[in-house]
């Protein structure tokens, strides 16, 4: 599944970034294959998410959720 | 009111230690401070420079360079501040910046800081310097932060394995003095350390693109890195067309997966122990928590964010907090303050300027100081405690990580707008200083995105308009306070239905944008930087009514006491101003302020939005220039909406060009013309 299905407060495994727009962004940023996440909340609307991942915090729309391939 | 981060500020040397000294050892080190959005790197080229730039606790406060020399130890030093990057393949405007710098290597040593809170992100773009070729010295900033955490981390060991040094810093004095001792030892190279890069293809690609990567100033190693990650920008200073290397699909995650398994396996030879602090209870730090919920000091943090960012409360919490900061401001202690000064102009100071100290002079000269300068001036200077609480309520709101949060609460709002969660920022510093606001658009992601910020920012009505609310609402409405309010309101209302327009034209549209925002952690507010900042303010405001303002209104007043024909002591209809706002002043008659005094204030208020208050003070006050309720608040509406001051127009016309002033310009004439037409209309006929 994607960052995009996941729910509030899932702890998730990151298995790969799918091709597009934010691709190099999102690996800049850290998420590699095999980090682990978790997705603190949704914004109002639910297109926004937050998540922590190497001990900071990020806000990610939808789009670039959609990229993030996880598994729980 | 303040101009956020000046524009490539190279200013004298600073510190008077004499020519001599310097033609002796005219050793001169240039110095960049690099590192990730938000780690402080404006605060410690603040501390090194002595210098007051804007700081604050989000990402992206800093868009452009800013330069300042110094002298440490006979060697005069340049340093140097960039706009934060996560990546030297850069993703926004000011990212693009840095990279340039940093790759065009015209310095002799990088500063780079890193958040020790925040080690492993931090040493991704240390990695890329240190591929790139870049002399780096490490600063470890945040340290004592991370120590207070329960953190440890063994310097020693980092500087030994990355070959480069590694310096711990604290925001002192001793600190400055350290870590301008490390700028200027001599400097340790480690050449082109990407043996931690072991990709054979990208060490084939280096041979082959060798030539090329030589003659564009970058090493091959460097250049074939950047071209497997499918970099653009390096694409292009090679000349070089990315399809024609044949990198295989995914190679993007091959080199970043490599450099963060490389600062992975460092961080646990080195970092004793983590911080025990799990700033957001992710759980993914390997930390006591462990994602149990179970965390200790940061704890009441998290807990914030639960009702901060709750998805109910959260807009309320927002509507809100915005509500404490007007009423602040404009309700309770602003106004106290604001009449008392009002009283010692009026009541103390007037009299005895006409009876006391200049009763002895021409009657023009008395003329020209009371009316023209006192009241003028003082019509704006009695605001000053409003503007100033206004400003310090937005300090605190942005050193604190609360905008951070609003940015995210309202960019689900914002998407089918067409803006960005960021442009909240832009837009909430609009409420200050439309030209400050303005400059902190270059953060935005996408050129759309930026462009639609800026022209509906002027919307927010910035602080020196509220002197004209005020004065005038209060000629004429018995409740100013809701007047006020519903002025603000319909800034923001028009501003909305502005976005929903642009995005139905075409070159404005934005495609779906990329909002990517890192969220700093909160941070308790310091007394001593609000009152410092409050300060720095302060004297801006005077300076700015002690010059622009000042010469306006004496120009203004000047033409408007004196006529070609009789001189001084004409009536003010026959006045050269009367002459020349009369032509104009027809085309606000439909709007029912059609006389020459209010043409002329909106027109000094092209140039600074104070003078509309200041012109109408000396030319009789607000009672004498408005015949009727509905003319004063169709004025109103229309200082509101219109053009917005010409250094705003500047900060758009250099950011956008010169086509989008012009069409800011046009377009909020257009906007406040059909907005005060409607409500003198609509006031005329039922009220």
């Amino acid at each position: 599944m994607t960052l995009l299905e996941a729910k509030k407060g899932d702890l998730l495994k990151i298995t790969g970034i799918s091709d597009g727009e934010n691709k190099r962004k999102l690996l800049d940023f850290g998420f590699n294959r095999g980090m682990v996440l978790r997705v603190i909340t949704f914004a109002p609307l639910k297109k926004t998410v937050l998540v922590a991942l190497r001990g900071y915090v990020l806000a990610l729309r939808a789009k670039s959720c959609a990229l993030i391939e996880v598994t729980i | 009111m303040s101009v956020r981060t000046k524009t490539s500020c190279i200013e004298p040397i600073n510190g008077v230690k004499t020519a001599e000294k310097l033609q002796t050892d005219n050793i001169s080190k240039k110095i960049l401070l690099v590192g990730n959005p938000n780690v402080g790197k404006t605060t410690i080229f603040n501390l090194l420079t002595g210098s007051t730039n804007h700081v604050g606790n989000w990402h992206g406060v800093t868009v452009d360079t800013c330069s300042k020399r110094i002298i440490h130890n006979g060697s005069i030093i340049e340093i140097t501040d960039l706009p934060g990057l996560y990546s030297l393949t850069a993703a926004g405007a000011e990212e693009r910046i840095s990279a340039e710098i940093i790759l065009a290597r015209g310095y002799d040593l990088i500063l780079n800081i890193v958040d020790m809170c925040n080690l492993s992100r931090n040493l991704y773009l240390t990695c890329q310097l240190l591929e790139a070729g870049a002399p780096v010295t490490v600063v470890c900033n945040m340290a004592e932060r991370f120590r207070l955490e329960g953190g440890d981390a063994d310097i020693a060991k980092l500087s030994k394995i990355f070959r480069v040094p590694f310096v711990n810093f604290n925001l002192t004095k001793d600190g400055r003095r350290q870590l301008l001792d490390a700028c200027v030892l001599p400097i340790q190279c480690r050449d082109g350390g990407t043996d931690f890069l072991r990709v054979n293809e990208i060490q084939v690609l280096s041979r082959n693109i060798g030539a090329a990567a030589k003659r564009a100033g970058l090493s091959p190693m460097f250049a074939a890195t950047k071209l497997y990650e499918r970099d653009t920008a390096i694409a292009e200073k090679l000349n070089i067309g990315l399809d024609a290397l044949k990198i295989p699909a995914g190679s993007e995650g091959v080199v970043s997966a490599k450099r963060y398994e490389f600062i992975d396996s460092v961080v646990a030879k080195t970092v004793k122990k983590e911080s025990s602090v799990c700033r957001n209870g992710c759980g993914s730090c390997k930390t006591d928590c462990g994602g149990s919920g179970n965390f200790s000091a940061a704890y009441g943090e998290s807990r914030l964010d639960k009702i901060i960012l709750n998805k109910y409360l959260a807009v309320p919490i927002f509507l809100l907090v915005m509500a404490a900061v007007f009423w602040l401001a404009f309700g309770s202690l602003g106004r106290v303050l604001s009449d008392g000064i009002n009283f010692l102009i009026d009541g103390l100071a007037l009299p005895a300027i006409s009876n006391v100290f200049f009763s002895w002079t021409p009657d023009w000269v008395r003329g020209l100081i009371t009316d023209g300068i006192v009241r003028g001036a003082g019509s704006v200077a009695s605001f000053f405690p409003q503007v100033m609480l206004m400003y310090l309520a937005l300090a605190a709101l942005e050193d604190s990580g609360y905008m951070s949060r609003v940015a995210f609460v309202c960019d689900g709002l914002l998407e089918p707008l067409g803006l960005s969660g960021k442009s909240v920022f832009t837009m909430i510093m609009g409420f200050g200083c439309s030209t400050a606001a303005l400059t902190t658009a270059k953060n935005l992601e996408t050129k759309q995105v930026r462009l639609k910020t800026m022209l509906l920012t002027p919307y927010m009505s910035c602080s020196a308009k509220l002197p004209v609310y005020a004065v005038v609402a209060s000629v004429f409405f018995t409740n100013n306070f809701l007047i006020i309010f519903l002025l603000y309101l319909a800034g923001i209302i028009i501003a909305v239905a502005l976005a929903a327009v642009f995005n139905m034209i075409p070159s404005l549209k934005t495609h779906e944008g990329s909002f990517i925002m890192e969220m700093p952690p909160y941070r308790k507010l310091s007394p001593k930087r609000l009152i410092k900042l409050t300060l720095k303010n302060a004297g801006e405001f005077f300076v700015r009514v002690g010059t622009v303002v000042l010469a306006i209104n004496i120009i203004v007043w000047i033409l408007c006491n004196f006529s070609l024909t009789a001189g001084y002591g004409t009536t003010p209809d026959l006045s050269l101003m009367a002459t020349l706002a009369g032509f104009i002043k027809n085309i606000f008659a439909p709007l029912g302020f059609g006389t020459w005094q209010a043409a002329t204030a909106l027109l000094s208020g092209l140039v600074a939005k104070e003078t509309v208050i200041t012109t109408i003070a000396s030319l009789g006050g607000a009672a004498a220039v408005f015949s009727s309720s509905q003319a004063a608040l169709s004025f109103l509406v229309f200082v509101l909406l219109y053009t917005p001051c010409i250094s705003a127009l500047g900060v758009i016309a250099k950011e956008a060009g010169i086509k989008w002033a012009v069409f800011s310009f046009v377009l909020n004439f257009v906007v406040a013309y059909a907005a005060a037409f409607a409500v003198y209309f609509i006031g005329i006929r039922f009220f």
